[in-house]
């Protein structure tokens, strides 16, 4: 199931779009990356936050695999948003909920805690999750 | 003032959009860009991306299933 949680704008073009992906599956993967790189080109900053549910998309090689018919490909997406300034955040219980290290993961994912997150997206006018 | 062209066929929504954004930094006041594209939402993305960043489109013309369009920096 797709949830928007809240959707509003604001009165400059400058505004922050977060996206929390819950799940390792395409459904979860590339909406988020579909709007975010959207989001992204019209000039909101991007931040995606994955949960431990959503690692296994993070291990080296993953999103490059990812070819689903008839959508752009998950990397040009995923590096359309990097190369516009958007952050990739994975939560930090991934290491003890999955037993998984730092090293396990690529290298254009940053490990932050929840809090770091809620921080960082403060004032974000579009919020979704999948 | 400069005109730049960018040919983005066969490329799926979003990503027009994005090597259009991608390309925008590059541009100066007053150059430029003409796009050739066929994203079916194209015409309707170009128009709300000018919109919203705030750069002007000129024109987006349907040539047979072939959009082209100019946006002005």
């Amino acid at each position: 199931m797709i949830n928007i949680l809240q959707t509003s704008k604001k009165g400059d073009n400058m505004a922050k779009a977060a996206f929390v992906i819950n799940g390792a599956e395409n459904k979860n993967i590339i909406p988020a990356l579909v709007l975010g790189s959207a989001s992204a080109a019209s000039g909101d900053t991007v931040y995606l936050f994955f949960t431990p549910g959503s690692a296994e998309l993070l291990k080296p090689g993953k999103i490059e695999s990812l070819k689903p018919k008839g959508y752009p490909e998950a990397i040009e997406l995923w590096n359309g948003i990097k190369n516009l300034g958007g952050k990739f955040y994975l939560c930090e219980l991934v290491l003890d909920v999955k037993d998984m290290k730092k090293e396990d993961f690529r290298d254009d994912v940053e490990l932050v805690g929840a809090t770091t997150f809620i921080a960082e997206i403060e004032g974000a006018q579009t919020t979704f999750a999948f | 003032m400069a005109v730049k062209k960018l040919e983005l066929l066969g490329l799926k929504c979003p990503q027009p959009i994005l090597k259009i954004a991608v390309e925008a930094p590059k541009m100066q006041a007053g150059d430029i860009l003409e796009v050739l594209a066929d994203c079916e939402s194209f015409p309707r993305d170009i128009e709300a991306w000018c919109k919203k960043t705030g750069k002007t489109l000129l024109f987006c013309r349907d040539e047979g299933g072939k959009f082209n369009a100019q946006v002005q920096f």
